[in-house]
């Protein structure tokens, strides 16, 4: 008798818990053990930096799912236990405990941690935004804080301005740019962004570049590059994140800053899979090679990487993933979206009555429609993704967008 | 074999389902409910289905895998 298969994925976020439960539901019956460095069961990220920040949702109601959930699947979990190697040869993963764990087929999703500034690292009041943890943490936080510094005006820092703007603090952004947002959206669409902050009466200072944190009995001051400083009591850093690949060091995978992968989402190694903010993957519909930090991404992967597993077990074709970038963010009751890529030179405005933040922009990529950014502009940028499913042309985008009231 | 169940109750046509599986929903061009173009789905549309599901921010749609 043959032993039945053996999944391992490690990382229990959203990648690693949409890949077990996918692998379930496509009836796999073998072995899924599932890996996480937290000591918490697989929860949801979206709603850290916004209503677990506002008090509308508790940090307890972030669970994708209780633990009864998991034991009745049949998903082994090995939380509070970070991995330490794979042996690509021996097929195994190593945890942290020693623990050793052979797998049939391996998923890499242990995720990005936080850039943190340097010389920042354990000084209270300083918090950086991406777990349970912190989240519980600068929630608590703002229960006290009067004036709270934000370090970063990307959509995370923006939104835990926008939070702590609703409980009642005072915000300042710190901007190292000249101006936000212009990898992401673009410079023009990114100054739309930017002014929902002076809406709100949060203040975003660009081209102020952090060169230290003090703690002094008063607080914390944050030191500014040219010799300025701002008071505050609480800081919460935003300045992007790394991919948690050091631990595959040595695993022979092939690295390049990302787990780089196929267009079936599989490593340079047979039988391991990687999804997620720290893969890289060739995209056949861009016929390039991309990695994509958002939550709808990750679980299209997640979506690819349990079938192609299955498919494999089964001898069957793979199916490659070429999914369109998405995402989204909240601040201030206002929902921010980007469909597609923030190509062209410049976004043409379709939408952008005068009364209201609300807009939408679309960005050519040659004759087509690359993408489309929208401000309180649901219905119509959801249409736009429908044209970028189909490669339509860009005016036939235009003439969609003429009808939007 | 698959179906899809959409709960018209919950549903806010966001318009999440027709963007990912634009062959299984669509959004009327009046926005006013989700049409179901297919309820049963096919094996190679599997994977559109269960990504709309997982991804509808109100969790109006099941997809009922038999």
């Amino acid at each position: 008798m043959t032993r039945p298969p053996a999944v391992v994925i490690v990382g229990a976020s959203l990648g690693g818990f949409r890949t077990a439960h996918t692998l379930r539901r496509l009836r796999f019956e073998g072995r899924i053990i599932l890996v996480g460095d937290e000591p918490h069961l697989p929860y949801d990220r979206p709603p850290l930096s916004k209503e677990v920040l506002t008090e509308e949702k508790g940090p307890d109601d972030t669970y994708f799912r209780a633990v009864d959930f998991f034991e009745d699947q049949g998903i082994e979990l090995k939380l509070g236990s970070p991995a330490a190697g794979l042996d690509g040869e021996r097929h195994m993963i190593t945890l942290a405990t020693g623990e050793q764990l052979g797998y049939d087929a391996a998923v890499i999703a242990t995720g990005a941690r936080p850039r943190r500034l340097p010389g920042t690292e354990g000084l209270p009041g300083v918090h950086v935004m991406r777990t349970l943890d912190d989240s519980a943490s600068i929630r608590s936080a703002l229960d006290r804080a009067r004036h709270v510094v934000v370090v970063g005006a990307g959509f995370i820092g923006s939104e835990v301005a926008a939070s702590a703007r609703s409980r009642g603090a005072a915000v300042t952004i710190l901007e190292a740019a000249g101006q936000p947002l212009v990898a992401a959206v673009g410079a023009e669409v990114g100054k739309r962004c930017a002014a929902l902050h002076d809406v709100y009466g949060t203040e975003l200072r660009c081209g102020a570049g952090v060169e230290g944190i003090d703690r002094t009995p008063d607080g914390l001051v944050v030191r500014l590059a040219g010799g300025t400083a701002v008071g505050c009591d609480l800081v919460v850093v935003g300045i992007g994140v790394i991919p948690n690949i050091e631990w595959l060091e040595g695993s022979g995978i092939e690295i390049d800053r990302a787990v780089r992968c196929d267009r079936y989402m599989r490593t340079s190694l047979p039988d391991v899979y990687a999804l997620g903010d720290l893969a890289s993957w060739h995209n056949p519909r861009y016929g390039e090679r991309m990695r994509v930090e958002h939550w709808t991404n990750t679980v299209q992967q997640s979506t690819t990487v349990a079938r192609n597993i299955v498919a494999s077990l089964a001898g069957a074709d793979q199916v490659a993933y070429d999914g369109i970038p998405y995402f989204w963010s909240d601040q201030y009751g206002h929902r921010l979206q980007l469909v597609g890529r923030a190509s062209g030179d410049k976004p043409v405005f379709v939408h952008d009555p005068s009364d209201r933040p609300a807009m939408m922009a679309l960005y050519r990529d040659g004759d087509r429609l690359g993408g489309a950014f929208a401000i309180d502009t649901v219905g119509p940028l959801m249409q736009m993704r429908s044209l970028l499913v189909r490669n339509a042309g860009f005016d036939e985008a235009l003439g969609l967008a003429a009808d939007i009231e | 074999m698959a179906t899809i169940e959409l709960d018209h109750a919950v549903c806010i046509v966001s318009g999440m389902c027709a963007s990912l599986a634009p062959s299984l929903f669509r959004v009327p061009d009046d926005n006013s409910e989700i049409i179901v173009l297919q309820t049963t789905v096919p094996d190679d549309l599997l994977d559109e289905a269960m990504n709309a599901e997982v991804c509808c921010p109100v969790e109006a749609i099941q997809v009922v895998i038999g």
